[in-house]
């Protein structure tokens, strides 16, 4: 379960997007993101599938990683639509028990569901396409102009890197302490809430001890290479725009306009 | 009474890129008293064929008995699987977690649901069957040594009351005076509590030193199910597998190639000393 | 010529209870004097908690003596000034693998500490190349580290260090979480980075087999050096190196026993092919 998350986790493959420079996807996930809040019509959404999955087509990773993704916010996602589903108020359209399912919470869960299944797809592509490296490497750039109002930006750039290095490697070893808690009889599949939580404890603290130790010994290793923060660093792969990277700002830029344009049309308004 | 293993199949779910067969077609038999060994290198299924004698791993098809119960029957008890089934990890760091040594013992038999007063008793003996000091029982965990905190985890399994002990990799990253430690602990308890060990390693030389049997893994296949004798006979078909047979048997291989009327069967330097002394050197 | 030199090197932890009174001090190393020649293999034997780690983490500066000083290549390392000049030239492989890869892809990471000291883009990839191949992972270059076996991880992080182009690597217990091929594999790599690159080695282990070639061997216990000398003259006292809780390889082991019980056969044998040849002068039927 926890080893599926994909966020973080960089599929090694030759493709466009991955050639790709990293504010540009950046720049571009930002956009998409964006225009999926200011749809007002499903041709709006359906514009972004169709944009998301041309991309995903041209960047050779396979659909099912980014499915993966998926599942990790699935509970996430059943509560929300499940709020929405019952708690909106509207025209009653079924009704079970003391439960009323409205046409405006029908109309809220769908969009909810298309978001954030959209938005967590979306990053995921540009995680997977991207080295987290590259990634923190683009951000740095990109918020360059708040080094001159002391934002830590390089400090915040390399934290984000290796916070993105580790999680599959803590989200196997909660899989191990798992198992090592269960081999002890550790419930982890009870009814009762108030279990469930306390269950978590043999869990958390040796998973918070082993994380603490990790960033010990990160510390020293790094300290070990020399690193010394931002200043006077060389890169060994810098950032320089290519020609493809201005055509997919312009591509990104033409999906926004039109999405946008097309997804705030008065046809069929939510 | 035996934990009998027949055809056990375990392949990963399909979000593994890889898609391969974790296990295949696994047939085991392992009786009650034993000692037995499994080696294999990293990745050769040996964790996770251990993994499912106590339902950590769900099977893909095949049939798992304890004691002459399925294991995935609808009446089988896991809490009472797990406790007769004992499952020592490799890192203890990863079990570790109470206040102080003495409460973490009690988690595994507390969850069985004795009572206070028998978890307790039952962590104190587990403790000093481990060797565990008494002046170390209200310390925390964390304070311990690796091989301390080795002892503990096995107390905390043991504290449960096993009959049959799983030990993965028990002796990893210790050094060789804690190792020696760890393995004359397993080996008592089998000779004087009568436990049925399964020791999981990649030591040649410390499975050729205690086991009574010897499972070879390769490629989630058992490719070898002997005594060591025997195992170790056929040491160009582990190479193979990248795998060694102790030096020690290299050696009288050598021997008797070189000439010498020795016993090339040999497996450990006790055996081997006095085989050299008696055929050569008088 | 000396590369490292530590004299009377003394360190202690100091443990302090909740208000900062000092609780107790524990002595880790206690007045160590070495001298490592440039271009040698040494190793540093002792059982866990024997101060052998600690020991390695002053040579490149992580920690400070409390007594005494370290020189490496020259340079005290409690010289503010110097503290890069000595982490390039004496680098540093750690126990974990995982725990010392910092980037996602193994190119990325190797370039790390190139990065670190400022070298020019063109460079870092001749010398990311360069490390990549000499410890036979260039293959791999593109591959995220956690794919990889816990050998090859160790690899690509003595290539991190190779690339800093240090005179000197520190590798504090590398194999300890590898399996057997895992630690042939590593041991393989930087034996090769000595022999070939001249490089300076100092392995920290408990693994017996893994010094058999070293130039020389120190022996540690409570923070003191106890034994000294070649493989052989170590191996050659096996009840002593069992009380230090360390083990001997099963040859050496064999020939000890032999000679305990009144066969002629020298202390020390480190091989097999010495072992057989031994017998064969002994007891072999002269053809």
């Amino acid at each position: 379960m926890i080893k599926d998350i994909t966020l973080g986790q960089f599929y090694q493959t030759d493709s466009v997007i991955h050639r790709l420079d990293a504010r540009v996807k950046l720049g571009g996930t930002f956009l998409f993101l964006i225009s999926l809040f200011m749809f007002r019509n499903p041709f709006g959404y359906a514009l972004a599938i169709v944009f998301l999955a041309m991309v995903i087509r041209l960047s050779n990773v396979p659909f099912k990683y980014m499915v993966r993704g998926m599942k990790s916010i699935i509970f996430i996602l059943a509560i929300t639509v499940l709020f929405n589903l019952f708690m909106t108020p509207g025209n009653v359209i079924v009704s079970i028990w003391k439960l009323k399912i409205t046409d405006a919470g029908l109309k809220n869960s769908i969009i909810m569901i298309l978001r954030l299944s959209l938005l967590v797809t979306g990053s995921s592509v540009m995680t997977l396409t991207t080295t987290p490296n590259n990634l923190t490497d683009g951000l740095e750039k990109m918020m360059g102009g708040l080094k001159k109002i002391k934002v830590p930006v390089h400090e915040i750039a390399m934290m984000m890197s290796i916070a993105l290095r580790f999680i599959p490697i803590l989200a196997q070893e909660t899989d191990k302490i798992m198992k090592a808690q269960m081999a002890r009889g550790a419930d982890f599949e009870s009814k009762k809430l108030t279990k469930r939580i306390k269950a978590l404890i043999p869990v958390l603290v040796p998973l918070f001890v082993s994380a603490f130790r990790r960033a010990n010994d990160l510390a020293m290793a790094m300290e070990a290479r020399c690193y010394r923060g931002g200043e006077g660093r060389t890169k060994m792969k810098p950032l320089i725009y290519a020609d493809r990277d201005f055509i997919a700002y312009g591509v990104l830029i033409l999906y926004f306009v039109v999405s946008v344009f097309v997804g705030r049309l008065k046809i069929m308004n939510f | 009474m035996s934990i009998v293993i027949e055809h056990l199949n375990y392949e990963y779910s399909d979000s593994n890129p890889a898609g391969r067969k974790a296990l295949d077609d696994i047939c085991l038999e392992i009786e009650e008293g034993c000692f037995m060994g499994i080696i294999g290198h990293t990745g050769s299924g040996k964790s996770t064929l251990v993994q499912h004698l106590n339902g950590l791993l769900k099977k893909t098809s095949g049939k798992i008995l304890v004691d002459g119960e399925d294991i995935d029957g609808d009446d089988c008890d896991r809490k009472a699987l797990r406790s007769r089934v004992g499952l020592v990890f490799q890192y203890p760091e990863h079990q570790l977690f109470e206040v102080d040594v003495f409460s973490d013992v009690c988690f595994g038999p507390k969850n069985m649901g004795m009572t206070k007063k028998d978890a307790e008793l039952k962590s104190y003996a587990a403790l000093k069957l481990c060797g565990v000091e008494d002046d170390l029982f209200y310390r925390s965990p964390l304070e311990l040594s690796g091989g301390q905190k080795r002892r503990v985890a096995m107390a905390g399994v043991l504290a449960m009351n096993p009959k049959y002990l799983i030990l993965d990799e028990p002796t990893a990253g210790l050094d060789p005076g804690g190792r020696k430690e760890i393995l004359n602990l397993i080996s008592r308890l089998k000779k004087e509590n009568n436990m049925t060990i399964i020791l999981v390693s990649h030591s040649m030389e410390d499975v050729a030193e205690y086991a009574d049997r010897i499972v070879v893994m390769n490629k989630g296949k058992i490719v070898f199910n002997d005594i060591p004798t025997n195992v170790f006979a056929r040491y160009k078909e582990l190479e193979n597998m990248g795998l060694k047979a102790p030096e020690v048997s290299y050696i009288m291989h050598e021997l008797k190639e070189a000439g010498f009327n020795v016993d090339d069967s040999i497996t450990t330097v006790d055996q081997a000393v006095l085989n050299i002394y008696q055929r050569i050197c008088r | 010529m000396s590369f490292l030199k530590t004299k009377d090197l003394t360190f202690e932890y100091i443990r302090r209870d909740d208000e900062g009174n000092v609780e107790s001090v524990v002595t880790a190393v206690d007045n160590v004097n070495l001298d490592v020649h440039e271009g040698q293999f040494i190793a540093i034997l002792g059982h866990n908690g024997s101060g052998k780690s600690t020991l390695a983490k002053h040579i490149n500066a992580i920690l400070y003596p409390t007594e005494g000083a370290v020189f490496v290549d020259g340079m005290d390392t409690k010289d503010k000034e110097k503290l890069w000049d000595i982490r390039q030239r004496a680098g540093m492989v750690f126990q974990n693998p995982d725990n010392q890869i910092i980037g996602q892809v193994v190119e990325e990471d190797v370039g790390f500490g190139p990065e670190n000291m400022g070298v020019p883009t063109a460079e870092i990839w001749s010398r990311v190349e360069e490390s990549l191949r000499a410890v036979g992972m260039y293959e791999y270059r593109k591959n995220s580290p956690n794919r990889l076996s816990g050998g090859q991880k160790q690899r690509v992080a003595i290539a991190g260090v190779l690339a800093m182009h240090p005179k000197c690597i520190v590798l504090d217990e590398p194999t300890a979480m590898l399996d057997p091929n895992g630690r042939q594999e590593v041991i393989r790599a930087v034996r090769g980075l000595n022999e070939v690159e001249g490089i300076t080695l100092i392995l920290i282990t408990h693994y017996m087999e893994e010094i058999v070639h070293a130039h020389r061997v120190f022996v540690m216990d409570k923070g003191r050096i106890v034994m000294d000398g070649t493989p052989r003259e170590i191996f050659s006292q096996v009840d002593k190196l069992r009380e230090l809780r360390l083990d001997v390889p099963q040859v050496t082991m064999l020939a000890h026993e032999l000679r305990k019980k009144g066969v002629d056969i020298p202390e020390g044998i480190l091989t097999r092919k010495e072992f057989i040849s031994e017998i064969k002068k002994l007891y072999g039927k002269v053809y």
